[in-house]
């Protein structure tokens, strides 16, 4: 009856988000976003269609979809990066080596342990490979909030829900896949409230700061000096077009 | 069980990390708020605080000695707790020109396409060292006094001078590429 409950608050939420975004015109400014929220209420929609109509297909079905939505998870990822540092260049340049450095490392090691592992029940392995697979987007996470917090870069409000809504839900998914990879049919009681219920919430930290359009402060609030560095480029960019331009028409016959 | 701890910590941090995040409202660093600022914790610290002389002066055994040799005993006293004042005072105004540098440095790092990631974590990492020493030196300071806290001092100056450095490199390459104007 609860895990109904929730179920049905989950796909109420997800739906009030989208339907929010587009009714505000700012589905498009973050398009990664939207279409990971849009592709969970379907998997959502389309899990219960299964577990009714299909139960014997339902794990396959469960842990197959799972996996788009961990891809797409990396796609939010990116996203919350980009949205972040995109407008600086340096900051952007550094975190993304350091993000492609930490993806890669932690990948080797995931595949490392699938080579290696010796557990075969389908539900405990594909469990583990998702916790792994959340273990790398919380490393990006805690990268891209270091980045953010180092680079002292103002985020907006949108950005800083969904940091946090994300980074809350891969959290909490690590913590829950641990304890089900290590407890196993015992902690599946809990899993099956904990998880959505920690869902419940990041849905709430979404629609509370993504119920309007609110992106990063703009360059205007920023100090002088950036404005100086920019205009400098600019500048100096200008400069270059007009030099080129001069020699080509000395250069030419 | 290693890797479950391991997990549980990945986990964990990130729900504590996201949590201070929340709460701490990123400053907009104002310190520095055009070029002429960094220019001029520049000059300051490169000219006023760093410079070998008076550093050797401030940390110098050679007044010491003399206050000790002094008859009265209120003198040498006298002379520690001036001279320690004088040592966190520099201390603190190294500490704060060398941070609004850094800050100027990552004003600029955060905008430039060409950075060099090896030279930024380099950075960060001698001024994460900067600032612990720092914070030995000061506690050096007020249990033994700065008399015997100068070589933890000229490792901090020699950071202190490097930092700067670059810096002054960064405002250089900021300069030359000024011969526009603004109205071009």
């Amino acid at each position: 009856m609860l895990t109904q409950a929730i179920w049905w608050i989950t796909n109420a939420l997800e739906a009030l988000l989208l339907g929010r975004a587009l009714q505000r015109k700012f589905i498009t400014a973050y398009p990664i976003f939207f279409t990971y929220l849009g592709y969970v209420l379907l998997e959502s929609l389309s899990r219960f269609y299964v577990y009714v109509w299909h139960p014997a297909a339902y794990i396959y079905f469960y842990w197959s979809t799972q996996f788009v939505s961990i891809l797409l998870g990396y796609g939010v990822v990116w996203e919350i990066c980009r949205q972040a540092l995109a407008r600086y260049p340096g900051a952007f340049r550094m975190a993304r080596n350091a993000l492609v450095l930490i993806f890669a490392l932690v990948i080797a090691k995931v595949f490392g342990n699938l080579l290696l592992g010796e557990s075969w029940s389908l539900a405990q392995s594909i469990a583990e490979q998702e916790r792994d697979f959340r273990v790398v987007q919380a490393c990006l996470i805690l990268a891209i909030v270091g980045f953010v917090s180092y680079y002292r870069i103002q985020i907006g409000r949108n950005l800083r829900g969904m940091m946090l809504g994300y980074g809350f839900f891969i959290g909490t998914a690590i913590l829950n896949l641990t304890f089900r990879s290590y407890l196993g049919d015992e902690f599946q009681v809990w899993w099956q409230y904990l998880q959505p219920a920690a869902y419940v919430v990041v849905l709430l930290i979404w629609s509370v700061s993504l119920w309007s359009y609110q992106p990063n402060p703009q360059r205007e609030t920023e100090s002088r000096i950036e404005q100086d560095y920019q205009s400098l480029v600019q500048a100096t960019r200008r400069r270059f077009r007009q030099v080129r331009a001069h020699v080509a028409r000395t250069v030419r016959p | 069980m290693t890797d479950m701890i391991s997990f549980l910590t990945v986990g964990s941090l990130l729900l504590v990390v996201l949590f201070l995040f929340l709460r701490r409202t990123i400053p907009a660093p104002a310190k520095i708020e055009n070029l002429s600022d960094a220019h001029e914790a520049l000059n300051a610290l490169q000219s006023e605080l760093l410079p070998d002389w008076f550093v050797d002066r401030l940390f110098s055994e050679k007044d010491w000695k003399f206050a000790r040799g002094h008859a009265s005993t209120h003198i040498p006293s006298l002379f520690d707790r001036e001279r320690k004042t004088v040592a966190l005072s520099w201390l603190k105004q190294t500490q704060e020109h060398v941070a609004r540098l850094m800050n100027f440095h990552l004003r600029m790092a955060r905008q430039r396409p060409d950075l060099k990631p090896f030279v930024e974590i380099k950075l960060t990492l001698e001024y994460a060292q900067f600032q612990l020493l720092c914070k030995l030196l000061a506690g050096l300071i007020r249990m033994v006094g700065p008399i015997r806290a100068r070589s933890v001092a000229g490792y901090a100056v020699n950071i202190a001078t490097h930092l700067g450095a670059v810096s002054e490199k960064a405002l250089a390459d900021l300069n030359n590429a000024v011969p526009v104007n603004a109205g071009d």
